[in-house]
């Protein structure tokens, strides 16, 4: 494979392996920081495409003012609001607006589940609280299912042997109580089971559907997802029985449940305090800012000054995307920085090392080597050490941007994304590692032949 | 075979000139064996440099067999210096990297012959040159005088016409330069031609022709006595 030139090099490289290393390493540090960079600028990019992109970002939220921000707290502690109650009637607003596509709602609601855990909690809790309000008390199976459900071990015990019934680990889940076109408007589908009827949405009903990760995390140990079909969840509003999955890939709406919404029902929850959110999308993200304009007119005319809020997610989405992006950019600047650094520090070394080859160099072209394969030799000594340093920086790079993704929460971005990054540097490095070779060539054989 | 016409040689230092060749005009012939004499510093190492085109002249003309090398391109004078001349140094200048055997080989990789041939040729060489024991070791665990000969076993190896040696027994004591030397006439008698930069008048007078460098000049011509048919062009040299 090596002819004798080639072993010279070979040999001289490895008997000096610590600056070798040294090289090496230099390399492995550039090019993995910059693939690392690249690839989280590209992951962000492409994460942010992706998520500006999903139907979520392409509504305005409607809802009674203070209800908007405070979607991400439990909200049963919240005071009732009295003034103004958003129902589906007031998705008739729609109509004001021609851009408008869809209009549902999707109200932000809780599970709280029913098991050991949370059984034990409870015990406690009534233990410290010496009389329990009245009225509330309840057993399971009682007609009302929307009743809050008392349950002591012993009724947890025998549910648990009840097959309808599925005990849930989990303490809580999110999800949205929806009205019939959420699911048209977010492009979702039932990859098990199906979705509501326009019965479940007119008659109060305890069914939900699961997204398919929160359907993937509640699935007992051996079991299929689609065996969740029919099974009962046990949950402290009630029994929730399972009649659909929902293929949830490419949305937030992963671990989220979902039940059908009913104006003054809740949708099967009793939390009093929850404002109905009402959503309006649009076909093109341009028309948002033009849609929330005209839907605030038409509410604050309807409802008057201050009642209702209307709120545009996507602008916060852009907000967030432009915040990474910018982190992504200093990261990338800043292991480009590095790379640079390196790809000088290697060039410098190999300089060193063509001078002190320059001898050799001069006996080679007397036993007949064109500068043509003296430059081939110093090239193949950097493709050498490039290529391994970076095959070294490509190792280094995957944990390297799994961390900035996992620290940015962009996370889920493809790990190929790297390659071409190591490429973009590997290349850079080359080109800085081919600089000296002109060293070699430049001189007269006899010459070069002469320096010690 | 070589005609040097008005060869000078400058070296540029900044401030001064150094004409380290001037107006040198020389003619060898096939077969020829000539001892190349000077005090240190008259150009004796500059000529050879030349000759074997390890370094242009900075005026007149160097013709191979008729052919103006001066303006040949590089992978061409490369070409010439590996399969039609044999360099053989001073200081030796074997790669340390490469056993003896690797050594010989390597002038033989860039005439392009295959692992294998280059292998036997260059065992065969060295088998030549009495070293068939020490083939595969190192430059380093060798005398001088077993260097040496690896360096002329590898001059050998593409079957030169011309061997450019300077001063090839300079860093050996007298008893294994004359076995350097030895082998050099043996060489001659096969017919290369050789050329051969000295210190030694002893050495010089077994050459068949001596030329005397003197401030990058040359000086007179001296043919061994009863002229040989393959020295005929000696005396033309000298006037130009
Ligand atoms: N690369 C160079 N740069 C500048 N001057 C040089 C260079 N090489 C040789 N010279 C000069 O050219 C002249 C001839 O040098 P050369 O090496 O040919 O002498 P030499 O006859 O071989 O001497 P020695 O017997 O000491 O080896 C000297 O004056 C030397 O200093
Ligand atoms: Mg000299």
């Amino acid at each position: 494979m090596f002819n004798e030139s080639g072993k010279i090099m070979l040999r001289r490289s490895v008997g000096r392996l610590l600056e070798t290393g040294l090289l090496v390493l230099a390399v492995a540090l550039g090019v993995g920081a910059a693939a690392a960079g690249i690839s989280l600028l590209a992951g962000i990019r492409n994460y942010s495409n992706d998520l500006l992109s999903s139907p979520e970002y392409r509504e305005i939220v409607v809802s009674t003012h203070g209800n908007s921000e405070d979607m991400e707290d439990p909200v049963s502690q919240k005071p009732v609001r009295e003034t103004t109650v958003l129902t589906s009637e007031d998705l008739a607003a729609a109509r004001v607006v021609p851009e408008i596509s869809y209009a549902y709602i999707a109200n932000r609601r809780m599970l709280h589940f029913i098991n050991e855990a949370s059984v034990a909690r409870e015990e406690e809790m009534r233990q410290n609280m010496p009389a329990p309000p009245e009225g509330e008390g309840g057993e399971p199976g009682e007609t009302d299912p929307f009743r809050p459900l008392m349950y002591g071990s012993e009724d947890l015990a025998e549910a648990s042997t009840d097959e309808t019934i599925l005990i849930v680990e989990l303490e809580e889940a999110r999800g949205y109580a929806v009205s019939s076109d959420f699911f048209t408007a977010l492009g979702l589908q039932a990859k098990a089971g199906s979705l509501f009827t326009e019965e479940d949405y007119k008659n109060p009903t305890n069914d939900i559907l699961l997204g398919a990760d929160l359907a993937e995390m509640i699935t007992p140990e051996g079991k299929n997802c689609e065996d969740l079909i029919g099974k009962k969840l046990l949950a402290r509003d009630g029994y929730f029985t399972v009649t659909g999955i929902i293929d949830t890939d490419n949305t937030s709406y992963g671990d989220s449940f979902f039940s059908p919404y009913r104006d003054g029902s809740f949708g099967g929850f009793r939390m009093p305090g929850m404002d109905t959110a009402l959503r309006f999308s649009v076909d093109d993200p341009k028309q948002l800012e033009e849609t929330a304009f005209l839907l605030s007119d038409w509410f604050t005319s309807l409802y008057g000054e201050g009642q209702i809020t209307v709120s545009n997610p996507r602008a916060e989405a852009e907000q967030l995307v432009a915040r990474n992006t910018g982190i992504g950019v200093l990261i990338l600047f800043l292991s480009l920085t590095g790379l640079f650094i390196a790809a000088v520090n290697v060039s410098n070394m190999l300089m060193s090392r063509a001078l002190r080859m320059k001898k050799h160099v001069g006996i080679l072209m007397a036993l007949g080597a064109s500068r043509k394969k003296i430059m081939v030799l110093f090239s193949g000594e950097a493709a050498l050490i490039t290529g391994a340093g970076s095959l070294l920086g490509a190792l280094l790079a995957i944990p390297l941007s799994r961390t900035m993704q996992g620290a940015l929460d962009v996370a889920g971005v493809s790990l190929l994304y790297i390659l071409p990054g190591v490429l973009a540097a590997a290349g850079l490095t080359m080109l800085f590692s081919l600089l000296p070779i002109r060293r070699h060539t430049g001189t007269a054989p006899a010459e070069a032949m002469h320096s010690a | 075979m070589i005609t040097l016409s008005t060869i000078g040689k400058q070296y540029d230092l900044g401030t001064v000139k150094i004409d380290a060749l001037k107006n040198l005009s020389l003619t060898i012939d096939r077969g020829e064996y000539i001892a190349v004499m000077g005090p240190s510093g008259s150009g004796k190492s500059t000529l050879l440099h030349i000759l074997g085109i390890l370094d242009t002249a900075s005026s007149g003309r160097y013709l191979l067999e008729d052919y103006d090398i001066t303006n040949l391109p590089d992978r061409e004078q490369a070409r010439i210096r590996n399969k039609h001349f044999g360099f053989i140094f001073q200081s030796f200048n074997l790669f340390p990297e490469l056993s003896a055997l690797e050594n010989v080989m390597l002038p033989m990789s860039y005439a392009g012959i295959a692992y294998s041939k280059r292998k036997d040729r260059a065992a065969a060489l060295l088998e030549d040159v009495g070293l068939q024991h020490r083939m595969h070791h190192l430059p380093t665990m060798m005398s001088g005088g077993e260097q040496q000969r690896v360096a002329i076993a590898r001059a050998l190896s593409n079957d030169p016409d011309l061997i450019l040696a300077d001063e090839p027994t300079g860093n050996l004591p007298s008893d294994k330069g004359e076995e350097i030397l030895t082998l050099l006439e043996s060489l001659n008698q096969r017919g290369v031609t050789i050329v051969m930069v000295t210190h030694n008048d002893a050495q010089a007078e077994r050459a068949r022709r001596t030329i005397h460098l003197k401030d990058g000049s040359l000086l007179e011509q001296d043919s061994l006595q009863g002229g040989q048919s393959n020295l005929q062009a000696s005396g033309e040299a000298i006037h130009v």
